[in-house]
């Protein structure tokens, strides 16, 4: 089960501009075409960006990065893909250039970073699972937040970080597979026994 | 803890998702069938699935903030308009007087690598140097973008470039972190203190469209963009087994960087690997 895509589109009304219109109407010189398509797409890449870098400070910054990117790049948008996947792929570069500069000097990055925010409606489990996201590698992290927790078809995943869908599939398994161990003290034990004793010999349940 | 290694953890997490080959997932079949740490991670695995599913699509999902919306509604709005004059806005966030001066800082970067470029173009391919000054390939290796493939490079002094020309080298060097650093000498140096040099001293694979004067052109302002500061050196090499563009920057934050074969590519970005401040 994942979480459902919150269709932000304008959909069937023609009144409403399209994403490819919007990005067009920037092209174009309309002041407020591009304003327009932030706004209705800002939410779902905040999501992506605070949930890849987990420091709410360094998703804005990200976020600012790659909205800086798209300005500059929008008149070479080809339109190959939907405006959401060119959106999303240019925000997870954002996030990964930040990663690895973080890395680069990680005694900054400590020192400065604000803490990761809590939410008031958070629980124990999400603080948990949260921190098991932070410790897994940065391609598995990032298919399983696009796949599993913000609900996006393989194949756009797949479009969006330019690999193969076999290659999404995989990160997520792998993914999925750390977390659990990663988890497991968080969950019933007491399943484990009566799967082992139901799937011996072949498997594919997962992914 | 899973009772297997982690890479048997990635190979069984991959026979679950289904993406092995057949004669790889028989073999996962049979250590499950046979292996009891394989059959108990698997089960593991199994058991962990649908709790996974509910902990990962329930977790709570934080709108952006209305201060974060607003800071980015105010910087999409003055980037495009006045990239030239980059008025910084009078807020309390540390960072936007930064993105003001890399949007300039780009911009003069890129302007002035056009005009180096159209100067090379200009030049054509012979072993001369431009009018302006702008370094053309010679016997010394320094090599003009656009003209990698004539043969090895070998690095040598910076050339009395023009304005915006960027010397460029292509020594196919195999940089890490640990010797990112030795770019700042020279590449020359990093190859003769220990970094890998490889026996191909041409483009490595993968650079050929930042060998042209508008992949460079849009890499190089690209990098300016994330990291301010104006490049001072190329070298078509590598990092860590990849095909890079390490570029030595002077004024940005950073002192070297190592850039991706997509770097400059829209939805890319500078294609950072690792950089040096």
């Amino acid at each position: 089960m994942v979480r459902p895509i919150e269709k932000v589109q304008p959909g069937d009304d023609p009144a409403v501009p399209d994403d490819k219109a919007l990005l067009a109407a920037h092209v174009s010189g309309d002041p407020d075409a591009f304003a327009e398509l932030i706004r209705r797409h800002r939410d779902r890449l905040w999501a992506v960006a605070l949930r890849t870098l987990g420091d709410r400070e360094e998703a804005a910054d990200a976020l600012q990065d790659a909205m800086i990117s798209v300005l500059r790049a929008s008149d070479r948008f080809r339109g190959d893909s939907a405006v959401t996947t060119w959106l999303h792929r240019i925000v997870v570069n954002a996030c990964l250039d930040r990663i690895r500069r973080r890395q680069a000097r990680p005694t900054v990055a400590l020192a400065d970073s604000d803490p990761v925010p809590i939410p008031a409606v958070d629980s124990d489990t999400a603080l948990d699972v949260r921190a098991a996201l932070a410790r897994l590698p940065d391609e598995q992290r990032i298919a399983l937040i696009l796949v599993d927790i913000e609900g996006y078809p393989v194949s756009e995943v797949a479009a969006i970080l330019q690999v193969a869908e076999g290659t999404v599939k995989s990160r997520c398994a792998r993914g999925r597979a750390r977390l659990a161990t990663l988890l497991a003290h968080l969950r019933n034990p007491a399943p484990d026994r009566t799967v082992r004793s139901e799937t011996g010999t072949s498997g594919g349940e997962a992914g | 803890m899973s009772p297997i290694s982690e890479d048997d953890l990635d190979r069984l997490a991959d026979y679950a998702a289904g993406v092995l080959d057949p004669a790889e997932a028989a073999e996962v079949d049979r250590l499950i069938a046979g292996e009891p740490a394989w059959a108990e991670a698997h089960a593991r695995l199994a058991a962990a699935q649908p709790w996974l599913d509910e902990v990962l699509s329930g977790l709570p999902r934080e709108p952006m903030p209305v201060d974060v919306a607003a800071r980015l509604e105010r910087a999409v709005a003055i980037a495009p308009t006045e990239p030239r004059t980059a008025k910084v806005l009078p807020l309390p966030r540390r960072r936007w007087p930064r993105i003001a001066l890399t949007t300039a800082a780009a911009v003069a970067v890129g302007a002035a690598c056009i005009g180096g470029f159209a100067a090379l173009s200009r030049s054509g391919a012979q072993k001369t140097s431009s009018s302006s000054g702008v370094a053309a390939p010679d016997n010394r290796g320094i090599v003009t973008p656009g003209l990698l493939s004539q043969g090895p490079a070998v690095p040598d002094a910076v050339p009395n470039a023009g304005a915006g020309a960027v010397p460029t080298t292509a020594t196919g060097t195999d940089y890490t972190h640990g010797t990112l650093s030795l770019a700042e000498a020279g590449p020359a140096s990093a190859t003769a203190k220990g970094a890998e040099a490889q026996s191909v001293p041409n483009l490595p694979d993968g650079l050929a469209r930042l060998a042209v004067p508008a992949g460079l052109n849009g890499c190089l302002a690209a990098i300016t963009a994330v990291e301010g500061g104006r490049p001072v050196s190329v070298d078509y090499a590598r990092y860590e087994g990849q095909p890079a563009l390490i570029v030595v920057l002077s004024g940005g934050s950073a002192r070297v960087v190592a850039a991706g074969a997509g770097c400059g590519l829209a939805g890319e970005g500078a294609a950072l690997l690792d950089s040096l401040s």
